[in-house]
């Protein structure tokens, strides 16, 4: 009796779970052991089936140049994106947490990025960026510089990308950063200044450490972002000039809809997924431990 | 490490400081006086707190009290320097500290919440400030054994506030405003969020802490009971202006106000309107007994419940009917009525009455406070003793024989002398 009271209590439960597993199912993982099987074999042409070929996309990939500089910009991106980011959201988050007068309108401010289309945020930085009338090369010209092609000169062209990443992202990882910082009761600051600790130590000993959890979500985050860019490229650069800006996600997507090579579209998605499992597993191992959930 | 061990056993207690020169103790039983000279602090009007001055000398346990919204812990606040007097000085020992920021100030404060840092183990929590504070490594820890000692903590100084219960959450908090050595401590409320247990508990814990270290400490609360027990001296506040300032025992023998009357004690004493009687004020709807003079006629009447004698209908008195009684167990509050008001009364043990049964009540005319129409205590004013014609005597004599006729042990005395089969008579 008492068992199978216990039973349809787990049945009951499986049903409530079912819709989300067979959503979740059908769009995320089926793809994903989809996309290991197609990495593992070559496309036939004219309509005959493809062929199992074993790891050679693999090793296909590792002979590819162009892959090694994709993946070593889309390093770079990360490498420049994450931390300024996460900085820059962290620094606005306190500036306006404070007391400031028109404080409503500057949080506004700093959240507009975030909200405007990707595709309008891009023909903005089109306009900021192009070579004759643009505005950086309007303002250098008023101080007597010359100009720079900032999406045509391969040097420059990925740091201009990632300068507009980062305005577009750290309005939005702010909004993380100022809920967890108004969580954060404000008798602990006056607890500390009753001790003399300077604003610097109490950041350092206390806002910082509780500001934790948050920091880890939005490293996550932006992680994912990182290595999701597609629509940015397609509007300013395409990944040009000569792959100088070209992504992993975007070389993925050339792969697939440009060059209509699927099987190694997909085995370079299933290099993206191994890196990234990776990389998530030891940042919450390492930085979880350190972490202090309230 | 054991040469840090000696000096905890060489050094007193009560030693607060460790400086040892004469001149530093005077500098630090200085320290210790805290004085507010017509503070004001005004958000919008009216202002929160209204130019409020007192004096606290040093050593003293000074409480003040109020219900919420009168100031009380704002005023706490500007001498903690948390908050910025919109006029008026505050000073600290020799120094006016009106425009220092908190940490110049010399003071510690134990927080309602008790603002404990959560990612801190209690050990950390505890030397935060000394590490602000730049402490040497090794001062640190040994203050930190002598504090824990003190607030018997030692057995959870590596765990977190979250793994702690609410007192002892309650004993870091004071750990960590007694190792500063702070001559002052604030307490905000420190007591509200744990249960009446606790709370009987850690008053007789602060108190002898307070003495033992012989800190200054400014308390606030709204809570009669921590303030009669603990306070050498009551500041009652009301809308951001104090009421009385007196000892505990002052505060509830001779209320300034109605107000004061009204705060101090459970229940709390009785008020009830005078009217204009034939010859001088009668309580409201009672024309039969005088209370006092006419001038104190639209005023009010205050006595405690526990004041009252309640007597047979027979005897001197004014006359009353029993609304209702609530046992409490160690004694029993009766409602009464008494002409339109109604008055309460605290009796002892578990007296047999039945509702509506009439009775007379008597106070000693001491114990007995005239109030103005606008609350002020009035002492200029006759009373008369309310079992008219009587001496004190008389009327305690009367007293004493109702609560005889009343208590439920005289009333089986009674009944056992009425059927004596047990009886050895």
């Amino acid at each position: 009796m008492i068992q199978n009271a216990d039973r349809r209590m787990q049945i009951y439960g499986a049903l409530l779970l079912l819709p989300a597993a067979v959503l979740l199912a059908t769009f995320a993982y089926l793809p994903t052991v989809a996309t290991l099987v197609n990495s593992l074999f070559l496309p036939g042409f004219r309509g005959e089936p493809a062929t199992f070929v074993g790891l050679e996309n693999y090793q296909l990939l590792i002979e590819d140049d162009t892959f090694w500089q994709v993946a070593r910009n889309n390093l770079l991106y990360a490498l420049g994106t994450i931390p300024t980011s996460i900085a820059l959201a962290l620094g606005m988050a306190l500036l306006v947490n404070a007391r400031l007068p028109g404080r409503g309108f500057v949080r506004m401010a700093y959240f507009t990025p975030t909200i405007l289309p990707m595709i309008a945020a891009a023909n903005i930085w089109m306009f900021f960026y192009a070579p004759q009338i643009g505005l950086f090369n309007a303002l250098l010209g008023w101080l007597g510089l010359p100009g720079v092609n900032w999406l045509g000169d391969p040097g420059v062209a990925l740091g201009s990308v990632i300068v507009m990443t980062v305005w577009k992202e750290a309005g939005f990882f702010m909004i993380f950063y100022l809920a967890a910082l108004q969580s954060i009761p404000p008798e602990l600051e006056e607890a500390s200044n009753l001790e003399g600790t300077s604003r610097w130590s109490f950041f350092w000993r206390v806002t910082f450490p509780l500001l934790m959890p948050t920091t880890l979500f939005v490293l996550i985050n932006a992680l994912i972002n990182a290595v999701r860019v597609v629509d940015h490229l397609f509007i300013l650069t395409k990944g040009g000039p000569n792959n100088a800006t070209n992504l992993l996600l975007y070389y993925v997507y050339e792969n697939a809809f440009s060059f209509f090579d699927r099987t190694y579209a997909a085995t370079i998605t299933v290099v993206i997924l191994l890196v990234l499992a990776v990389v998530a597993t030891v940042k919450f191992t390492v930085l979880d431990r350190r972490t202090h959930y309230q | 490490m054991p040469h840090h061990d000696k000096p905890h056993q060489d050094k007193p207690q009560q030693q607060v400081h460790h400086g040892s020169q004469e001149d530093m103790q005077e500098v630090m039983q200085n320290d210790k006086r805290i004085r507010l000279v017509t503070v004001t602090k005004r958000w919008d009007d009216p202002p929160a707190v209204d130019g409020i001055s007192f004096d606290v000398a040093p050593g003293q346990f000074v409480i003040l009290l109020g219900p919420s919204g009168c100031g009380k812990s704002t005023t706490l606040r500007m001498v903690a320097g948390l908050e910025q007097a919109s006029s008026g000085r505050i000073h600290i020992g020799e120094r006016d500290v009106t425009d220092l920021p908190p940490g110049d100030r010399g003071i510690s404060m134990v927080f309602q919440s008790y603002a404990l840092f959560p990612h801190l183990s209690v050990a950390d929590n505890i030397v935060f400030g000394l590490r602000s504070r730049k402490v040497p490594k090794p001062e640190r820890r040994q203050r930190l054994e002598r504090v824990a000692q003190l607030v018997d903590l030692e057995a959870f100084l590596d765990r977190k506030p979250a793994q702690l219960s609410g007192g002892q959450r309650q004993r870091v908090a004071l750990a960590r405003a007694i190792i500063s050595e702070h001559p002052i401590c604030l307490m905000d409320e420190p007591l509200s969020n744990l249960d009446a247990r606790l709370r009987g508990e850690m008053r007789r814990e602060i108190k002898a802490l307070q003495e033992r270290l012989g800190m200054t400490v400014i308390y606030v609360t709204h809570d009669q009971v921590e303030a009669m027990s603990m306070g050498d001296r009551v500041i009652l506040m009301q809308d951001g202006r104090i009421v009385q300032d007196d000892t505990p025992d002052a505060l509830y023998d001779r209320p300034a106000s109605a107000f004061a009357a009204s705060f101090i004690g459970s229940p709390a004493m009785n008020l009830v309107r005078l009217a204009a009687g034939a010859d001088g004020a009668i309580i409201e709807g009672e024309p039969r007994v005088m209370i006092a003079e006419h001038a104190a006629v639209g005023g009010m009447l205050g006595i405690r419940p526990e004041d009252i004698a309640v007597t047979t209908p027979a005897s001197p008195g004014v006359p009353a009917e029993v609304i209702d009684a609530e046992y409490l167990g160690a004694d029993t509050i009766l409602r009464l009525a008494v002409g339109s008001q109604v008055m309460r009364a605290r009796l002892a043990g578990k007296p047999v009455v039945t509702k509506g049964s009439a009775c007379r009540l008597a106070w000693p005319l001491d114990k007995s406070h005239l109030f103005a129409a606008d609350g002020k205590r009035r002492d200029d004013l006759t009373r008369f003793p309310v079992a008219r014609g009587d001496s004190e005597q008389a009327s305690e004599g009367a007293r004493l024989a109702a609560s005889r006729a009343l208590h439920p042990a005289n009333r089986i005395a009674d009944r056992a002398s009425d059927h004596p089969p047990g009886s050895p008579r």
